[in-house]
């Protein structure tokens, strides 16, 4: 990286909240549940309206099944460009190791110089 | 709830800084785009190497699926160009500085005068030493170059044994021990 | 990481944390949809970097200004050039909206292009030219505050 780069990291890096702030998400994601165990046990006293929504959640249902199949065949195609990208990065990487390899026999041999690692 | 509490709280773990990739593929690099007669460039981490490995159900991909499963990342930039002199010494110090920390270590590093091809391989040790957690490969030749950055733990057997349809020879990792200087020619 | 990105897009401390508590307390309900901690990281910097934008336009609209950047205590070796440091977040926030999160995630998130693309849901060639759209500008500015070229 230039030095912009890395100008540029620093002056970005991570900034923590302030003390206490995990706490206060913890505290009110308790609250919430509270809220929603309230609204379930009020629900109980409604019949008709549960009929309506499982009617609606039917219907979502059917249509979510619709769209996990769309979202599965879209999941199969991103896959499958993976896998050609994975195949293909391995290829390269087999290459340049294979190619390594015959520079370092050919320093064995004298014809080029091979650094000291140390 | 308690997968859901899991990773609640590991979201909220999140908030605190968290390492994020150690070597990255400086974004300069991309400039030689437009100076390379071709370009190769991939970029898959995380979710797209555990999709690529659930799809790599062919035969002989085996091997190669149990590799990629456990990969944190594969990066590669590699460009081809008509003429020499479209990259600079400075494109490829600005992937080799990032290497000078000392989990890096430069396994093998050979330059060619007579043909100007030089290639390095860097191999990165995870906390135990015991295993490889990176490899990096620097390849710069007077028309070429190709960086190749794998994130991730890979046992020298892994490397070794994958060989054939993906063309990854068997890698000699006792080539660690090999520093001495020889003259050129 | 939540935080921070709202913090850095927004330059508001209270309003960044605001922000981070709502997303938290939205993931709570989207996790059973989430498959895995990477889905959730995605998630997570999608959400905020979103209702970061939309609190931004939202603020323009109310014609608020955001509170001065609070001086940041210096952790031990990790600043070199505090000034350059503050100059650079001042210069980074004097950038559009769309090209400013483009450089949050990707300097301090160390996002790869591919994966911004993927977090903002636009294209990679997008991210790319306002990725060297902002870092032209921002060096030309910083060259112009310090006077010599970085």
């Amino acid at each position: 990286m230039n030095e912009m780069d890395e100008q540029l990291k620093r002056a970005l890096r991570r900034s923590d909240p302030s003390e206490g702030f995990a706490d206060r998400v913890l505290m009110l994601l308790a609250e919430q549940r509270k809220e929603t165990l309230g609204r379930e046990r009020s629900w109980k006293l409604w019949p008709r309206l549960r009929w309506a929504t499982a009617l609606a959640v039917l219907v979502l249902v059917v249509t979510g099944i619709a769209y996990r199949v769309r979202e599965r065949r879209d999941e199969e195609r991103e896959a499958r460009a993976a896998k050609q990208q994975v195949m293909l990065a391995l290829r390269i990487t087999g290459s340049k190791l294979r190619i390594a390899k015959q520079k370092v026999k050919a320093v064995e041999g004298g014809e080029a110089k091979m650094e000291n690692t140390l | 709830m308690k997968r859901t509490e899991a990773l609640l709280v590991l979201a909220l773990a999140m908030v605190i800084n968290a390492s994020a990739q150690d070597v990255k593929m400086p974004v300069d690099l991309d400039k030689l785009t437009a100076k390379a007669s071709e370009t190769t460039e991939v970029t898959l981490t995380g979710r797209m190497l555990q999709l690529a490995a659930k799809f790599m159900n062919d035969e002989g991909d085996a091997e190669a699926r149990e590799m990629v499963k456990k990969l944190k990342g594969i990066y590669v930039r590699s460009f081809q160009f008509d003429k020499t002199g479209e990259y600079s010494e400075a494109d490829v110090e600005s992937v080799r500085s990032q290497l000078k920390s000392p989990l890096w270590e430069k396994v093998v590093g050979v330059r060619s005068k007579r043909d100007g091809e030089n290639a390095e391989i860097y191999f990165k040790t995870d906390n135990n030493g015991t295993q490889i957690g990176g490899l990096v490969i620097i390849a710069a030749d007077p028309k070429e170059l190709t960086i190749v950055h794998i994130d991730g733990p890979l046992d020298p057997n892994d490397l070794d044994k994958l060989g054939g349809d993906f063309g990854v020879p068997r890698v000699d990792t006792s080539a660690r021990g090999k520093q001495a200087k020889a003259g050129s020619r | 990481m939540v935080f921070s990105i709202a913090y850095r897009f927004l330059r508001d401390r209270a309003v960044a944390e605001e922000l981070a508590q709502d997303v938290f307390l939205k993931l709570y309900r989207e996790l059973p949809r989430l498959q895995s901690p990477e889905h959730v990281k995605f998630w997570l910097r999608k959400a905020i970097s979103h209702r970061s934008m939309d609190y931004a336009r939202g603020a323009r609209r109310r014609n608020e200004v955001a509170l001065e950047e609070v001086h940041e205590p210096v952790a031990n070796g990790s600043s070199s050039d505090p000034l350059m440091e503050a100059a650079l977040r001042k210069l980074v926030a004097s950038l559009p909206d769309e090209s400013r999160i483009v450089v949050v995630l990707r300097y301090q998130e160390e996002l790869e292009p591919t994966e911004i693309a993927h977090v903002l849901g636009i294209s990679l060639g997008t991210v790319k030219s306002r990725l060297h759209r902002s870092l032209g500008l921002l060096r030309q500015k910083a060259q112009r505050l310090i006077g010599e070229p970085i």
